[in-house]
């Protein structure tokens, strides 16, 4: 008898040690405790970000503050996953024509470029919906009188040139005022390249290129519906 | 309140879906079942049945519901019949639902998706629960990534009340546990020590990140009930119709994970070859489980071209271009990074180091007790398979390597619980003197 209950006491109390050894490593009881306490949405909120990385607690308030129930267009100013499933509807043309959102927004943004080889910089990243390179700035502590500027897109096999163009300048600097438009160009894809050529020496000194951009969307031209940090839910301005 | 409800009403539900009846066991001659089996064949059924439910059109979707309406009253039916008298309140089961309910309650509170799950597989799963269909799918961005999982997904979401995405994912869980307890009954003990080895597997293998919208957990839970039912037809004492059922079984395993992952199909290649090589068995029951696997294959590809969506396997990784110079893919220096990364991958999924070791141990110790001979193949063929995706790849190497070669390890890792299991089957009496 004495043996049995020692058999099934040792049963019991391993698997009420798995149970508790389980719920302790799965945070159980406070799980079941922020699941009763917090809505599904007040959830949202603390899983995703409000106004950083994809800002889906954003794109979640805004659509229930204001009943959307249509796709609206988003523009992340930052590489991160796409967040348009917050407003997935089957229907490709049932959209807010004159809405739209911009996350993670800046006025003006910047691509770093360093060294490749010799002559050949190639960029960090390619960030989406800016519309108009401003100007180049070199990383060289000698000033250039004379240049030539070949800036590319490598998509796969494919080189596409957005810009090719001798500069003399007559007071030597270390910038350029390229004043380049972006808009016919999908530069989201593939890998920036700059290439520079010149008869000058101190072409071999440039050890990094800047390129200033300017964003495609200016918040002047909008009115604006909701902001939070970097985020805007805007409207077209007719 | 009403949350936490539907997740137990969620399971609930699950739970019967996947039940499959005694009664058509018996059909097959097949003798009686526990009950952690019969949910274990009902759950590979039932993703079976998901598969050919999802290319009704759009037109028909109430159809989808009716037929799945249909099934749940059936096994409902035979649970409460066949389990009259408490016979359900088995410990397995219970603590099966344990789990199950502990990581449902971890996912609802925690149930962020990640970043291939933003990008593709949430809109496959939101174009299914708004009544999509298949057809539909050429419009999205990586329509050649199948779609069985997003459809699963949405489904189960969809027969919530709350219709809360997540509570669609608690099926990835069901399965994902349902997976690691069947294969548990491999182990020639009581069902404490069941129960027991179950949840060190489960505690091991599970993170939250597994259940993030990814579909390698589906593939991983495929993959391991896959061994279970391999190593059920390499043993000796099984009777012709029991390994006859079994290869079905198989069969409809295999069809099931290239409709969720495509690189499934090279790991299914890598079994059925397993299975071709097998020295005892019939060569009419070798090509009755490969020929209809091949026209699964055939067909899947004659679907996706019918339907419009490119059939590519894996479209951005493996271009034709790249093929032609498969040579300049081969250096020293990505050959290092590979191994570097693959080394780190193998570390971080502990089951394999686990496995590694008690093979090995087994190799040079174990005389004739036993016979890994398949496990050694499969380890040696699925490792170079995953080694040549990675030097082969036309994208940035590491980039690729750090985000993905763990999950890769991940899918195949399951078929290696069967060498601790064998292990603990023939060592154990000596070791910890269990009997």
């Amino acid at each position: 008898m004495k043996k049995k209950i020692k058999y099934y006491f040792f049963r019991y109390f391993i698997l009420i040690v798995i149970f508790f050894s389980l719920a302790k490593s799965a945070n159980f009881f406070k799980n079941f405790y922020f699941v009763n306490r917090d809505d599904y949405n007040s959830r949202i909120k603390k899983n995703y970000d409000f106004c950083n990385h994809e800002s889906v607690a954003f794109l979640h308030f805004i659509k229930s503050k204001y009943k959307l129930n249509k796709k609206v267009e988003i523009y992340d100013y930052e590489i991160n996953p796409n967040p348009d499933w917050v407003f997935f509807n089957l229907d490709n043309n049932n959209i807010y024509k004159n809405k739209l959102i911009l996350l993670n927004y800046k006025k003006t943004g910047e691509i770093k470029f360093s060294k490749f080889k010799n002559g050949l910089f190639v960029g960090n990243v390619n960030p989406p919906y800016y519309s108009n390179v401003e100007k180049a700035i070199f990383s060289t502590n000698k000033n250039i009188k004379k240049i030539n500027l070949k800036i590319t897109n490598n998509i796969k096999e494919e080189s596409i040139l957005l810009l090719s163009k001798n500069f003399i300048f007559e007071y030597p600097s270390k910038e350029i005022d390229l004043n380049l438009n972006l808009e016919k160009f999908d530069i989201r894809l593939g890998k920036l390249f700059i290439k520079v050529t010149g008869e000058e020496n101190n072409l071999e000194h440039i050890e990094g290129i800047t390129l200033k951009l300017i964003s495609k969307y200016d918040l002047n031209n909008f009115k604006i519906l909701e902001k939070a940090d970097n985020c805007y839910f805007l409207e077209r301005l007719s | 309140m009403i949350e936490i409800f539907q997740i137990f009403l969620q399971i609930l539900i699950i739970l019967i879906f996947c039940y499959f009846p005694q009664s058509y066991l018996n059909f097959f001659n097949i003798g009686q079942q526990s009950v952690i089996e019969r949910i274990s064949l009902g759950s590979i059924i039932n993703i079976f049945t998901l598969l050919l439910l999802s290319f009704i059109n759009q037109k028909n979707f109430d159809l989808i519901f009716i037929i799945l309406s249909i099934i749940f009253c059936i096994n409902l039916f035979f649970l409460i019949i066949e389990n009259w008298k408490s016979k359900l309140l088995d410990a397995k089961l219970i603590f099966l639902l344990i789990f199950v309910v502990v990581f449902s309650f971890d996912l609802a509170n925690n149930f962020k998706l990640g970043w291939d799950a933003q990008n593709f597989w949430i809109l496959k799963t939101l174009n299914f629960f708004q009544e999509g269909d298949v057809y539909n799918l050429v419009n999205f961005s990586q329509q050649e990534y199948p779609h069985l999982g997003s459809f699963i997904w949405a489904i189960y979401a969809k027969i919530s009340f709350l219709e809360y995405e997540y509570l669609g994912r608690i099926f990835y869980i069901f399965f994902f546990c349902l997976a690691i307890f069947s294969i548990a009954e491999l182990l020639y003990f009581n069902y404490v020590y069941k129960i027991l080895f179950s949840s060190v597997i489960i505690i091991l293998t599970y993170n939250i990140h597994l259940f993030n919208g990814y579909q390698e957990i589906l593939i991983f839970s495929i993959f391991t009930l896959f061994s279970k039912y391999f190593y059920l037809i390499i043993k000796d004492n099984a009777n012709k119709s029991f390994i006859s059922f079994c290869g079905v079984i198989i069969f409809l395993l295999l069809s099931n994970s290239i409709w969720i992952k495509n690189e499934a199909i090279f790991f299914s290649l890598i079994f059925l070859f397993l299975i071709l090589i097998l020295p005892k068995k019939k060569f009419l029951f070798k090509l009755g489980i490969l020929s209809p696997f091949v026209l699964v294959v055939i067909l899947k590809f004659i679907i996706f071209k019918k339907i419009g969506i490119n059939t590519s396997l894996v479209q951005s990784n493996f271009d034709y271009n790249s093929i032609l110079h498969l040579g300049n893919f081969f250096t020293l220096d990505r050959v290092s990074v590979v191994f570097l990364y693959f080394s780190f991958g193998i570390i971080s999924n502990l089951i394999y180091i686990i496995s590694i070791f008690l093979m090995l141990f087994m190799f040079f110790y174990g005389g004739n007790k036993t016979n890994l001979s398949n496990y050694y193949i499969s380890l040696v063929l699925n490792f170079l398979s995953i080694l040549s995706f990675y030097i082969f790849t036309p994208h940035p190497l590491e980039w690729q390597l750090k985000e993905s070669i763990e999950r890769v390890l991940f899918e195949v890792m399951g078929v290696y619980i069967i060498p601790i299991i064998i292990f603990i089957n023939v060592y154990s009496k000596k070791i910890f003197k269990i009997q």
